[in-house]
């Protein structure tokens, strides 16, 4: 039996664009489960963003509930990890001391436990030679891989990721997406990923969640059944990003 | 080998131009020796260069004026650089002490002298006030400035990451500012350095900037611009020390 990790009840937030008011998100409800990979996708205005900054705990709901195993989100927390689309990778630490920076505040974690996390994310992420490096002697590919250790190593419960492959260039996304799916198999993090492209939901979701903006609502939550590493030709695979662009264009003209 | 050859040879094309100017200069003395007076000529200088190190007076205010620039330049630090990071963090800080800064900044250090003078007579308290007036605003402003612009998205990140109100500051926002408070020294060490000598033309009793003034009375040209020289090659050191420890520090910049 799946547990729910994150339950949003009614939730909405305004925001204020010049003397307009937006809707970032307009009574939204939807639950996730427990080990559940969920692509947010959808135009941009969409509160996809906004709803993954809730559950980080940055922004607060104007009305409205976010649950995390029961409990309401209250601020920011290392059980809620983000991977920024900017890497958002500290320039000042290299690689190895970015992997440890969650580390040092999470309580009950020793020096040499410490260390021991860091070198087997280190291995996941296949950059041992370059722990000491600093960010910007790295491809985007490989910060994009650190700040992925950086966000696995403090064990969350849920892995929040805001487009985190949108600057790469296509072969390098395609690659990162693989790399993803291998890394995740050995963690146990529900993952929220924010994202405009419907090829990578297809081939990375266990829920496709599509939303539409002006105001941001939930039009269809989609579940996938079949097997990952998807083959993106495959029919069933075809026809559900044909309907998902259907929902998209007639929610945006 | 090749490669001493090639520095040699840089170094030489990087001054040539120099070179030529002294030369220049010493020739034209050479024809007009009656000028001689009012601008000696190169080896004049370096004469009185030698004489004046031999009987030590140089050393002396070397000396003097160091010593000076160092404490002012550290007091400057101490003050100015937690004050800055506190007012970046802090509203009510930076309500009660940006207007107080924001009035007394565009004084020059300059203008302090007399005052500074009735205040603590023609000592070395005197000048140290006055040069660090002159560190003191453009290490405030820039470390300020510096800390207040970091990017949000490292502090979001922090945050996220659980970061501490300790760790935020001492892993985040003092190394991100750090750039900026370099800016602020290398500036107010020009600043600083410059105060030194007016300060010490006005009123002291050693120092390269009495050295100088010390040259006007006695009408000795060649020691004005041995002193002169002294302070530019002095200044050039100091800034160059700077930079090779923020070479260091900022070893995580992208310096492509």
């Amino acid at each position: 039996m799946t547990k729910r990790i994150i339950e949003v009840r009614n939730a909405s937030k305004l925001f204020k664009d010049g003397r307009a008011t937006v809707h970032a998100l307009d009574a939204v409800n939807i639950s996730f489960n427990e080990d559940d990979f969920i692509c947010l996708v959808g135009p941009s205005g969409c509160g996809k963003s906004t709803l993954l900054n809730v559950f980080a705990g940055f922004e607060q709901l104007d009305s409205g509930q976010v649950s995390m195993f029961g409990s309401t989100l209250q601020g920011p927390s290392v059980d809620r990890t983000m991977v920024f689309q900017e890497y958002a990778l500290f320039p000042w630490m290299t690689v190895y001391q970015n992997i440890e920076f969650g580390l040092l505040h999470k309580e009950g974690v020793s020096a040499s436990d410490r260390a021991d996390i860091i070198k087997r994310y280190l291995s996941v992420i296949e950059l041992e030679v370059f722990e000491h490096k600093y960010p910007h002697q790295l491809s985007g590919g490989m910060r994009q891989r650190v700040a992925i250790a950086r966000a696995l190593a403090v064990d969350p419960r849920l892995l929040l990721m805001d487009e985190p492959f949108a600057a790469l260039d296509s072969f390098t996304r395609e690659k990162m997406q693989d790399e993803l799916l291998r890394i995740l198999a050995r963690e146990n993090a529900a993952v929220v990923f924010v994202t405009h492209s419907i090829e990578e939901a297809l081939k990375l979701a266990d829920v496709i969640v599509v939303m539409s903006p002006r105001p941001g609502r939930v039009v269809k939550e989609i579940r996938l059944n079949s097997q990952k590493p998807r083959d993106l030709s495959d029919p069933d695979i075809v026809e559900t990003g044909r309907c998902i662009r259907e929902l998209l264009h007639a929610t945006s003209s | 080998m090749k490669n001493t050859y090639r520095t040699a040879t840089n170094v030489l094309k990087t001054y040539l131009p120099l070179m030529i100017a002294v030369i220049v200069w010493e020739l034209y003395v050479r024809i007009h020796p009656e000028i001689s007076i009012f601008l000696p000529s190169p080896s004049d200088v370096f004469a009185a260069f030698v004489d004046l190190i031999a009987k030590g007076t140089l050393q002396t205010d070397i000396y003097a004026s160091l010593k000076r620039v160092f404490i002012a330049i550290s007091v400057a630090g101490a003050i100015g650089y937690p004050l800055a990071l506190v007012m970046a963090m802090s509203k009510p800080a930076q309500w009660f002490f940006e207007p107080i800064i924001n009035f007394f900044r565009p004084i020059p250090p300059l203008a302090w002298i007399p005052l500074s003078i009735v205040w603590f007579g023609i000592s070395d308290s005197q000048n140290i006030f006055i040069i660090f007036l002159g560190a003191f605003f453009p290490i405030l402003l820039n470390t300020y400035e510096g800390a207040r612009s970091i990017n949000d998205i490292y502090i979001r990140a922090a945050r996220n990451l659980g970061a501490t109100r300790i760790s935020m500051f001492f892993r985040i926002i003092l190394p991100a500012a750090l750039p900026a408070m370099f800016v602020g020294l290398r500036v107010g060490g020009g600043v600083a350095w410059m105060a030194l000598v007016a300060g010490e033309l006005v009123a002291a009793s050693s120092g390269l900037g009495h050295l100088i003034s010390q040259g006007r009375l006695l009408f000795k040209s060649d020691q004005i611009i041995v002193g002169m020289v002294t302070i530019g090659i002095i200044g050039i050191l100091l800034d160059s020390a700077v930079l090779s420890i923020q070479r260091i520090l900022l070893r995580w910049k992208d310096t492509r």
